[in-house]
């Protein structure tokens, strides 16, 4: 009677046995929902995602802004050629501003006025909404720019400031990023047609602006400027 | 007597029983790892796409030591490559930007441009992965690796059952002096592996 009682113990811990690995492979054998793959597939979206939102706020609102800020600068000196100088510094402001967010000069097309197509389709806006379409292809994202305001002065020799105030929204079905920014880049203006030269002379003579290498901050007189 | 019978049978039961169960918890824990082994191959796959993108996006021209595309090989000293601070991706970029602005207007140039760009890709990437993967790399709606996607190359790529590619946005400045960009446009590369 023992015996049989010690004999059914074992077939019954064989069966607890083959029930747990059942219940093991059961618990840790991969989905027929693929909720696995789902997962990766939208946490490699995001990252991308979040590759754009960061490559956007840190590089191309700048690059950008300098490549238009170069185009805007080219354009006023043409503008300056025909027109003469702004009357002031607010004037000035206020045309760099319109001309590289909109390509337009008291709202007519700068092209137009100077006879050279140098803001057609290269405004700030337009590669901002260029970006726009490319994210929305690639990353199927949608991105909302708001530019609150546009600066341009100068800090420093040889070189002109512009600040933009920009603020993007960056949505897609999973996540949504919403930035606002101060992208500020640095243009050189060694190379730039001198606007001096152009107006004094109605155009006749042109001269480039070159740093010389004579010049020392602070110690420059009338006698190095021809050297 | 019929007592010490009834202990050696215990013996054997609980020999056998263990026996029995380490069998069952090796077939177990066998099914449970093969069926896990199945799941690495999209994730290398998808670690191949990026790390193309990775390579064409993070190194420059000036980087790469190629008699074809780096600074004073073939492509510089036919000055189609000017910029050694591109990126590989930039310059592919550069490339397809010449494309569009010839198409139409000079045929002839815009595919010496493609061909370029194809050629350039394919300079970077033939080598560069496991003869059990197929790759794909397009910028914007064109096929740039392969030349062609042969039929058996669509085959393989229609039958895989993942295919998570890897994309960025390329962009740049083409020319400091006046403000020339390129791009935006979007670059997709897409790796699987070949079934076989």
């Amino acid at each position: 009677m023992a015996t049989k009682n010690l004999g059914k113990k074992g077939i019954f811990l064989t069966f607890i046995a083959i029930s747990i690995i059942a219940a093991l492979i059961i618990i840790f054998r991969p989905s027929d929902l693929n909720v696995g793959e789902d997962s990766e597939a939208i946490k490699t979206r995001i990252a991308n995602v979040n590759e754009y939102v960061s490559d956007l706020e840190n590089v191309y609102l700048e690059r950008t802004l300098h490549a238009t800020g170069i185009k805007t600068i080219n354009s006023l000196i043409l503008y300056t050629e025909i027109n003469g100088f702004f009357t002031d510094l607010p004037a000035f402001e206020a045309n760099f501003k319109e001309v590289l967010l909109n390509g337009t000069i008291g709202e007519a097309p700068i092209d137009s006025i100077t006879g050279q197509e140098i803001m057609k389709d290269n405004t700030y806006n337009d590669w901002l909404g260029n970006i726009s379409i490319i994210a929305k292809d690639a990353f199927n994202v949608n991105t909302n720019f708001t530019v609150y305001d546009i600066k341009v002065y100068q800090i420093r020799p040889w070189f002109v400031n512009v600040d933009a105030n920009v603020s993007f929204l960056v949505s897609s079905e999973t996540a949504l990023w919403d930035k606002n920014t101060t992208i500020r880049t640095e243009i050189g203006l060694e190379g730039f047609e001198d606007p001096y030269y152009l107006v004094n002379t109605g155009g006749a003579y042109s001269n480039r602006i070159n740093k010389s290498k004579n010049l020392v901050y602070k110690a420059w007189n009338i006698h190095t400027l021809g050297t | 007597m019929k007592k010490r019978c009834t202990l050696k049978n215990k013996g054997y039961f609980f020999l056998i029983d263990s026996l029995i169960a380490l069998g069952i918890l090796t077939i177990g824990i066998f099914l449970i790892f093969t069926m896990y082994l199945r799941t690495p191959s999209k994730e290398e796959a998808e670690i191949v796409s990026e790390d193309v993108m990775d390579f064409f996006a993070n190194n420059k021209i000036k980087d790469v030591n190629n008699p074809y595309a780096g600074v004073n090989g073939e492509l510089w000293n036919q000055g189609l490559i000017t910029n050694a601070e591109n990126t590989l991706l930039q310059q592919v970029a550069e490339f397809y930007k010449n494309y569009t602005l010839n198409v139409g207007v000079d045929q002839t140039l815009a595919e010496q441009y493609l061909d370029t760009s194809k050629t350039f890709v394919e300079e970077f990437t033939q080598n560069a992965i496991s003869s059990q993967y197929e790759l794909e790399f397009w910028i914007q709606d064109t096929l740039l690796y392969p030349r062609e996607a042969s039929e058996a190359h669509n085959r393989s790529k229609s039958s895989t059952s993942v295919l998570i590619p890897s994309k960025k946005i390329v962009y740049g400045i083409s020319n400091k002096e006046n403000g020339e960009m390129f791009g935006p446009y979007s670059v997709r590369v897409l790796a699987w592996q070949q079934r076989t």
